[in-house]
């Protein structure tokens, strides 16, 4: 088994372990907003972000790229 | 006065300027020991001011040793000696002086009991500082090491303006909370804000740390940029402006680590989202919260110094810290491997690892205080510090296959792997017995770090940035790794002025040499009028005769007596 779907098999058990918790209450979330009662909010939140940063800076990295010489000359 | 009265920093600084005198062996002694010695003094000396001195009618305190300067003083000595061990190999004169110096300073500061005082430390940082920017001695490091001291200059000289301002105000330069209600206090915040790597005024971060030597950038991650964090909790605690500008310092960076190929300025940049927790911290300003920035910064200089310390292996052994030179380095290096995942482990708050125990209070303190954007924006940096740094280090260096040839690498040297175990179990010992950080807290918060809920959603938080990072990887979306420059603020100097001042050059050569033309054209005009007028066929070199001058003279005097008497 490669690390990628053991990588899933958690994902997939935390997912779980919050959905349960919904009916069973066997941890207390220590929540100060309303968006964490979902169940994984953080997870999901996470993989927004971690997403949204990829894309956003792999668009910063196509205007923003040139040549590592590009500062060579800026010694004058 | 006895030894422990004595400002702390002295020691180091003293032994510093010892070392430019002393042969290797003897600096490898003083290096290790002195950092130890310090520590001993941090140990013994009763909470107080001491070495205070009038001077001109201003009161000066040496040494103020407090509760909130305390904790840094403990990790700074701590950072020293990793420092040390780490570098141990090196033979060089000049960096063994600057590190020691730089570490004496940077404490010193921190004890500084009056702004006077603190600005003399925070100038002999700067200046010693930018010697293990200098070390690297490639035309490159030059360069970047001059633009360094510029900027670190001008922080200090913001800061002297501020107090000089503030002590003609006040009468007073003693360093105690302030807010931004003068243009005093205003440029000091600056000044501190250029140290502490605020927006906009942190380029000389990425720009210097990835230059200086293997060895050098682990003291420069450790000292500069904490003891900016330390002086805006003594001077600033509170002041609501630094929430926005931390949180905005957590988030922009990472835009530019995901896709920078020179893995020790991901590193920067990693480093900066970690100052703007600490910077948030500050900003709310409750006891929680400052206690959250102070805990913060003790695990940020192990686990920051510990990835620091890793790159540097892997420079001293391949020459590059550039992900497109590097990977597949984990056979070769087992034991720098391992501690990598350590040290990625707690910058990415791992339950059980350093960062864990006190993101948690900041987060904590932004959640309390209802500021949910601000929580947002961390928890962004959060999974993004875990994305691209926790994830992609390890993964670029050491786990992914190597991107180019290079000949076979042994482990790196038993110093070096010396120094990452002590940072390394400091990670883990603090992750795993928080009661020993927190009870040196300046405020003793009472918080508890391991509760179910918590661990939960910080495994959640992880596992799922982690799935994104993999599924993005496995799709070859993630940016692919070429060595180039990305452009960032600092162009608008290094680039930008210029080009405005290239072409202010060009409009005022043009300008001028239309002016020139201009006025040419008048002279020659007045000349050639002057040359007709007065030729001898001119009108007025004409000879004329008796009568027809004394027919005009009496014309002229007549038209005088009509304009003036009629």
């Amino acid at each position: 088994m490669n690390l990628f779907r053991i990588l899933i098999v958690i994902c997939v058990l935390l997912l779980a372990v919050d959905v349960a918790n919904l009916a069973l209450h066997f941890f207390h979330h220590h929540g100060k907003f309303q968006a964490e009662a979902l169940p994984n909010f953080y997870g999901f939140f996470g993989l927004a972000a971690c997403l949204l940063l990829a894309a956003v800076s792999s668009g910063l990295r196509h205007r923003l790229m040139r040549g590592e010489d590009y500062y060579d000359d800026d010694v004058d | 006065m006895t030894w422990t009265e004595l400002p702390p920093g002295w020691i180091l600084i003293a032994g510093g300027l010892l070392a430019a005198v002393l042969p290797l062996r003897l600096r490898q002694l003083l290096m290790l020991g002195l950092p130890v010695a310090g520590f001993a003094q941090l140990l013994a000396v009763e909470p107080g001011n001491y070495a205070t001195v009038g001077f001109f009618g201003v009161d000066l305190v040496g040494s103020r040793v407090d509760s909130l300067s305390l904790i840094w003083g403990y990790i700074f000595y701590i950072a020293a000696f990793i420092g040390a061990v780490f570098h141990l190999h090196v033979k060089d004169r000049m960096q063994d002086v600057a590190a020691m110096t730089y570490a004496g300073s940077a404490i010193g500061a921190v004890f500084a009991g009056d702004l006077l005082t603190l600005f003399v430390y925070w100038e002999l940082t700067a200046v010693t500082s930018a010697f293990l920017v200098f070390a690297s001695r490639t035309d490159e490091s030059y360069r970047a090491g001059i633009r360094y001291l510029l900027v670190q200059i001008l922080s200090g000289v913001l800061l002297l303006g501020g107090i000089a301002m503030h002590w003609r105000a006040t009468g007073s330069v003693a360093f105690e909370a302030m807010t931004l209600d003068s243009a005093a206090t205003l440029m000091m915040f600056l000044g501190i804000g250029v140290k502490c790597a605020f927006p906009l005024l942190h380029n000389w971060l990425p720009d210097a740390y990835p230059r200086a030597t293997a060895t050098g950038t682990v003291f420069l991650s450790a000292f500069t940029t904490k003891m900016a964090v330390y002086t805006l909790a003594r001077g600033f605690p509170g002041v609501e402006e630094l929430i926005w500008i931390g949180a905005i310092m957590a988030v922009f960076p990472l835009f530019w680590a995901t896709v920078e190929n020179d893995l020790r300025r991901v590193m920067a940049y990693s480093l900066q989202v970690q100052l703007g927790f600490m910077v948030v911290g500050v900003g709310i300003g409750t006891e929680l919260a400052l206690d959250g920035a102070a805990a913060h910064a003790f695990t940020g200089v192990l686990y920051k110094g510990l990835l620091f310390m890793v790159l540097g292996a892997v420079i001293y052994r391949t020459g590059s810290a550039k992900a497109s030179d590097l990977g597949g380095l984990a056979k070769a290096m087992p034991w720098t491997a391992a501690l990598c995942l350590i040290g990625a482990a707690s910058i990415s708050a791992f339950p059980l690892f350093a960062g864990y125990i006190s993101k948690s209070l900041i987060l904590t303190s932004a959640g309390k205080d209802g500021y949910w954007l601000v929580w947002a924006m961390l928890l962004v940096a959060s999974a993004g510090v875990f994305f691209n740094t926790g994830i992609r280090i390890p993964h670029a260096a050491f786990f992914a296959p190597a991107r180019s040839e290079r000949e076979p690498v042994s482990e790196a040297p038993a110093n070096m792997i010396a120094a990452m175990l002590i940072a390394a179990v400091l990670c883990i010992g603090i992750g795993v017995a928080p009661g020993l950080l927190y009870q040196h807290l300046p405020f003793g918060s009472a918080y508890e770090p391991y509760t179910a809920g918590h661990i939960v959603t910080q495994l959640q938080l992880l596992a799922f940035s982690a799935l994104a990072y993999a599924w993005l990887q496995r799709a070859g979306l993630l940016p692919e790794l070429q060595r180039a420059t990305i452009l960032e603020f600092d162009w608008f100097y290094r680039r930008g002025l210029q080009d405005v001042w290239r072409k202010v050059i060009e409009w005022a050569d043009e300008t001028s040499r239309a002016l020139k033309g201009g006025m040419l054209g008048w002279v020659g005009a007045v000349i050639d009028t002057a040359r007709h007028l007065g030729n001898p066929q001119g009108l007025l070199a004409r000879t004329v005769t008796p009568g027809a001058a004394v027919l005009w003279l009496t014309m002229m005097l007549g038209l005088y007596l009509l304009v003036f008497y009629a």
